[in-house]
C-alpha cells in the first residue's frame, strides 16, 4: 500500500507558566511519535482527552508546529514549509472538528462558508462554484435550500454535515476527523459515521479518525494507534489489536468500553491513580503509576515501540504478561 | 507573592523609562533651539553654551538622550523659568498638597460611593436604588470642572461657607481648604455603580443562597458574605480612582487655585516653563504608576486567586 | 433589533444623543443670530425671549454660539474616536494575533500611555503637535487608544483559539485573510459598543482642555472655548457655563447610557477589558 502520510519522531513541548517568576516548566504534549497511514485506510487514534491526539493532528496539519521530527505528504518533507509554501498542500489535507458550534463562523451564511475554500484556492466562475456546493450539499445530504441561512439556524448534526461538506469540497486526500462525533447526540453519531464511511468510497478518502471512544473507532478502522499521555503505546490492525491486547492500557481501555452484551460477565479493570501531572511527569514507562504490572524497571526505563510480529507494535516492558493474564472483551 | 511583586516592580521600570521617553520626544518636538527652549529668552549667550555642552545638544541625538537620562538619574530636571529655582524642588514643594487632596479625595469619596452603592443594592428595583442610580449616573457623567464651579458658587459664593481661593487666604481652617474639591469628587461618585453591581453579582452566587437557607441573618450575609466578596474589585476600583485622581488633580486645582502640582503644571505650560513641564509630567506619571502599582499589589494580597494564578501560555 | 430597543439604557442615551445631533445639524434653522456677532449694549443678558439662553460677554447669542459649537465639538469626537479605533483595533488585532515580540513591544507601549492621566496626555502631545483643530483630533484620540487596543487584543486572543479559524488556516487561508475575514468583523461588534464610551470620553476632553484654555484656538466656538469664556464671569454671570456645561453634560450622559445599555446587552466579559 502507497504511504500518504508518515509521521517520523514528532514531538510538541508546551512551555507552562506555573507561578514561578522567572522559569516555564516544559510539557512534552506529544513525546517523539512515528508511523504511517497508507492511502484510503482508516487509521483510528484512541486515548483519553488530554493525551495529545488532537495536538498530534494539528501537527499533522502543520495547524501546529512540531518542536522536533519531520512530517512527509507523499514523500514530501511538509514539517519544514513556511506558511505561504504550506498553503497549496492544504487543500489535500483537510480537517472535521469535535464542536461543529465552534467551527463555523457565526457570521457566514452556509454559502460564505462553502464558498471560501473555493476562493481561497481561486475558483473563480461563481456560477460553477455554486454548481460544487450543491452537488457537495447533496453529497452530505444537506438540501441547497439551506444555503442562505447561517449557522445558528442549524442542528448539531447538521453543523457537522456542513463541516464535512466544506472539508471535502477542495477534494482533499486526507482528512482527519478530530472527535468529529463526539459532540453530538448518540442517534446522530451513528448516522454522521455511516455518511462518513459512504464519503470515504465516493471520494477515495484517506481518514485519520480521533475519538477518545474505543467502540467509535473499532466500528471506522482499518488500523488502530493507541496514545497515552504524549506517547503511542501500542498500534495494529483492528482486528489483531482486538483479539490480542498486548498493551496494559489499551487493555483497560478495552474493558471500560460498554458491552452491548446483556449477558456479559466481563470483569473491568479499574485505572487507579488519575492522569499524571503534566508538570511533573512519571520517571520511565509513563504509565507505570496505574500499571498493575508495573515494576522497578518500569519506572527507571521507558519502553520503546517495537514489533512483536505481524505489524503489531507496542511499547511496554510487560507485554508477554498481559497477554496472559489481561483483560479480553 | 513575593515573586508577583517582583515582577510588577521589574515591569515598572521600562514603563518609567518609557514616560521619560515620551516626555523628552514631546519637548523636543516644540519648535526653536532646544537650549534656548529650556533656558527661557532672557539667557545670556554664555548660559546656552554651557547648557549646550552638558546635554551635548552638537552631538549625536542618541548621546543627547543618553545625557538627559543621566541628569535624571542624578534627579537633575533643569531649571524653572519661572520659578528660578531647581525643576524638582519646585515641584517636591507642590506635591504633598497634591497627595493630600488625592488621598482625601478618593477615601472620602469611596466610602460614601460605598455606602450608596451597598444601600442600592440592598434596595434594589425600589426608589432608593433608583434615585441613587440616577444620581451617580449623572454624577459620573458631569465633568469635573462643570461640577467644580458649581461647588464655588453654591459653597463659597452663595452660602460663604469656603473661601472662592481655597488655599490662597491666610487663616483658613483646614478642612475648608480641602472641602471644594473633595466634595466634587463626592459628586463625581464614579464607583457607586461599580459597589452595586458588584455587590448585586455577589448576591446571585450560590454560597448566600446557601447562607440564606441555612438561615443567617439577612444582615450577618450582606456585610460578612456579601459586602467581604464585593471588595476585592471595589478594592481594585478604589486604588484605580487613586491614579486617576492624579489626573484629576490638574482640573480641581485649576478650578480651586489650590497650588499643588496639577496646577503647577498648567502654568508653567502658560508661561511656557517647558523644564518645569517636563518635571512635573514625569512625577505625575511616576505618581499614577506607583498607584496602580499599589493597588495590583494591595489586590494579590486580598484576592488569593491572583496570586496562585500562573497564566497557561498555550 | 427589537431587542436592543427593548434595553432602557439604550433607548434614553440613543434618544439623547440623537436629539443633540439633530439640533447640531439643523443649526441654521434653529437660530437666528451669527455666531461671531459681537453686540455689546446687549452683553450678559438672563435668559430672555430674544435670547433664549441669555447673551455672553461680548453680546453673543449663547444659545447660538452652544448649536455651532456643538458641530466642532462633536466633529473633533467623532475624528478623535476613529483615529483612536482604527489605530487601536488594527494594533490590538495584531498584537492578540501575532502575539510574540510585537505583542510585548506594543503592550509596553501601551503601559507607558496609560502611566498618564489621560487629560495630562492630551496636553503635552497638544504640545508636542501645536495647537490647532487637526491636531485636537490626535491629542484627544491618541490617549483613548489603548481602551481599544486592549479590548480587541483580548477579543482576538480568545477568538483566534476557535476551531472555525483553525478551519481556515487549513483550508489555506493566507494570514491577512483570517484577520480580515474571521477575527476583526468578530472583534469588531464589542468595538462598536465600547465606541460610544469613547466618544462621551472625548466630548469630556475636549470640553476640560478648553476649560484649561488649552482647547481648540480662537475663534471658532466649541464647547470647551465656551464654557472656558464663561468661566472668568462665572460669579457674577453664570448662565454661559451653566448652559454649555449643561450641553456637554447632556451629551456625556448620553453616550454613557448608550454605552452602558450595548455593554449590557452584549458579553459580560467586556466589562473588564474597557474599565
Amino acid at each position: 500500500m502507497e504511504t500518504l502520510i508518515r509521521a517520523e519522531n514528532l514531538s510538541k513541548l508546551y512551555f507552562i507558566n506555573t507561578g514561578k517568576t522567572f522559569r516555564k516548566t516544559k510539557f512534552t504534549a506529544v513525546n517523539d511519535v512515528s508511523f504511517s497511514i497508507g492511502k484510503g485506510e482508516v487509521f483510528g487514534l484512541v486515548g483519553e482527552s488530554g493525551c495529545g491526539k488532537s495536538t498530534l493532528a494539528l501537527l499533522l496539519l502543520r495547524l501546529a508546529n512540531a518542536s522536533s521530527g519531520s512530517i512527509y505528504y507523499k514523500d514530501v518533507d511538509i514539517s519544514e514549509l513556511s506558511y505561504g509554501a504550506m498553503r497549496k498542500y492544504r487543500k489535500n489535507l483537510q480537517v472535521v472538528f469535535q464542536d461543529p458550534y465552534d467551527s463555523l463562523d457565526p457570521r457566514f451564511s452556509l454559502e460564505q462558508i462553502m464558498e471560501e475554500p473555493l476562493k481561497i484556492h481561486h475558483y473563480r466562475d461563481k456560477g460553477s462554484r455554486r454548481d460544487l456546493i450543491v452537488k457537495m450539499f447533496s453529497s452530505v445530504g444537506l438540501g441547497s435550500e439551506l444555503l442562505k441561512r447561517y449557522p445558528h439556524q442549524l442542528s448539531g448534526g447538521q453543523r457537522q454535515r456542513l463541516c464535512i461538506a466544506r472539508s471535502l469540497i477542495l477534494s482533499p486526500e486526507f482528512l482527519v476527523c478530530d472527535e468529529a462525533v463526539a459532540a453530538l447526540d448518540v442517534s446522530v453519531q451513528a448516522q454522521i459515521l455511516n455518511l462518513l464511511l459512504d464519503l470515504k468510497d465516493e471520494f477515495n478518502l484517506t481518514y485519520l479518525f480521533i475519538s477518545h471512544n474505543l467502540s467509535v473507532v473499532k466500528f471506522v478502522s482499518d488500523r488502530i494507534g493507541v496514545m497515552y499521555f504524549g506517547n503511542l503505546v501500542e498500534m495494529a490492525d483492528t482486528e489483531e489489536l482486538f483479539r490480542n491486547v498486548r498493551h496494559p492500557y489499551t487493555a483497560a481501555l478495552l474493558s471500560a468500553s460498554p458491552d452491548p452484551d446483556p449477558e456479559s460477565t466481563k470483569q473491568r479493570e479499574i485505572l487507579g491513580s488519575g492522569v499524571p501531572s503534566i508538570i511533573n511527569p512519571p520517571s520511565g514507562c509513563v504509565f507505570h503509576p496505574r500499571c498493575k504490572y508495573a515494576d522497578e524497571h518500569c519506572s527507571r526505563e521507558a519502553p520503546v515501540l517495537r514489533d512483536i510480529g505481524g505489524d503489531h507494535l507496542i511499547a511496554c516492558h510487560k507485554a508477554d504478561m498481559v497477554k496472559d493474564g489481561g483483560a479480553r472483551a | 507573592m513575593r515573586n508577583y511583586i517582583l515582577k510588577r516592580l521589574l515591569f515598572t521600570i521600562p514603563t518609567l523609562l518609557g514616560v521619560f521617553i515620551v516626555v523628552y520626544i514631546v519637548i523636543r518636538q516644540i519648535p526653536g533651539d532646544p537650549a534656548e527652549v529650556m533656558l527661557g529668552k532672557t539667557a545670556t549667550t554664555a548660559q546656552i553654551e554651557i547648557y549646550r555642552t552638558a546635554h551635548g545638544l552638537d552631538r549625536p541625538a542618541i548621546v543627547q538622550f543618553w545625557l538627559a537620562l543621566k541628569h535624571l538619574f542624578v534627579g537633575d530636571l533643569g531649571m524653572s523659568l519661572s520659578h528660578y529655582r531647581p525643576v524638582l524642588e519646585v515641584v517636591f514643594e507642590r506635591l504633598p498638597s497634591t497627595i493630600e487632596l488625592a488621598l482625601y479625595g478618593i477615601v472620602i469619596s469611596s466610602f460614601v460611593s460605598i455606602v450608596l452603592g451597598v444601600v442600592a443594592a440592598t434596595f434594589r428595583g425600589k426608589w432608593p436604588d433608583l434615585i441613587i442610580i440616577a444620581f451617580s449616573t449623572l454624577g459620573t457623567s458631569l465633568p469635573t470642572f462643570y461640577i467644580g464651579l458649581w461647588v464655588l458658587v453654591i459653597f463659597a459664593l452663595k452660602l460663604g461657607i469656603i473661601p472662592v481661593l481655597s488655599n490662597m487666604v491666610k487663616g483658613t481652617a483646614y478642612w475648608k481648604t480641602l472641602f471644594g474639591p473633595v466634595l466634587t469628587m463626592v459628586l463625581g461618585g464614579s464607583l457607586v455603580r461599580t459597589t452595586r453591581s458588584s455587590m448585586l453579582e455577589i448576591m446571585d452566587e450560590d454560597f448566600i443562597r446557601t447562607a440564606k437557607a441555612k438561615g443567617v441573618s439577612g444582615r450577618k450575609i450582606l456585610f460578612k458574605h456579601a459586602l467581604g466578596n464585593a471588595l476585592i474589585p471595589i478594592v481594585t476600583m478604589v486604588g484605580y480612582g487613586l491614579a486617576i485622581s492624579f489626573g484629576g488633580a490638574i482640573v480641581l486645582e485649576t478650578v480651586f487655585v489650590r497650588s499643588g502640582v496639577g496646577k503647577l503644571l498648567i502654568d508653567a505650560i502658560g508661561s511656557r516653563d517647558y523644564p518645569l513641564v517636563q518635571g512635573a509630567t514625569f512625577i505625575i506619571a511616576t505618581f499614577m504608576i506607583l498607584a496602580n502599582l499599589l493597588t495590583d499589589v494591595v489586590t494579590g494580597i486580598v484576592d488569593p486567586r491572583i496570586r496562585v494564578a500562573g497564566d497557561v501560555s498555550f | 433589533m427589537r431587542e436592543l430597543l427593548r434595553n432602557k439604557f439604550i433607548v434614553i442615551g440613543g434618544s439623547i444623543i440623537l436629539i443633540i445631533v439633530i439640533i447640531v445639524v439643523f443649526a441654521p434653522m434653529l437660530t437666528k443670530y451669527d455666531y461671531g456677532a459681537i453686540d455689546l449694549p446687549n452683553k450678559q443678558q438672563a435668559p430672555n425671549a430674544e435670547h433664549i439662553m441669555g447673551t455672553d460677554a461680548y453680546g453673543r447669542d449663547v444659545w447660538c454660539r452652544i448649536v455651532y459649537g456643538g458641530r466642532i465639538s462633536l466633529t473633533v469626537a467623532i475624528c478623535s474616536t476613529a483615529i483612536a479605533m482604527v489605530f487601536g483595533t488594527l494594533l490590538g488585532t495584531l498584537s492578540g494575533y501575532i502575539s510574540g515580540t510585537l505583542d510585548f513591544v506594543l503592550g509596553r507601549i501601551v503601559d507607558v500611555m496609560m502611566a498618564f492621566p489621560m487629560l495630562l496626555l492630551s496636553l503635552i502631545i497638544g504640545i508636542a503637535l501645536g495647537s490647532s483643530t487637526r491636531n485636537m483630533f490626535f491629542s484627544i484620540g491618541i490617549p483613548i487608544i489603548p481602551m481599544f487596543y486592549r479590548l480587541s487584543r483580548a477579543t482576538t486572543m480568545s477568538i483566534k483559539e476557535r476551531s472555525f479559524v483553525t478551519a481556515a488556516r487549513s483550508m489555506g487561508s493566507s494570514r491577512w485573510r483570517l484577520i480580515l475575514r474571521h477575527i476583526i468583523p468578530n472583534v469588531l461588534p464589542y468595538i462598536l459598543v465600547i465606541m460610544s464610551s469613547a466618544m462621551g470620553g472625548a466630548i469630556l476632553a475636549e470640553s476640560s482642555l478648553g476649560f484649561l484654555g488649552y482647547g481648540i484656538p480662537l475663534p471658532t466656538p466649541s464647547w470647551g472655548l465656551i464654557v472656558n469664556d464663561g468661566r472668568s464671569f462665572m460669579f457674577t454671570y453664570p448662565w454661559t457655563t451653566a448652559f454649555s456645561g449643561a450641553f456637554i453634560a447632556l451629551t456625556i450622559l448620553g453616550f454613557n447610557l448608550l454605552g452602558d445599555g450595548l455593554r449590557d446587552h452584549m458579553d459580560p466579559k467586556i466589562r473588564t477589558a474597557a474599565r
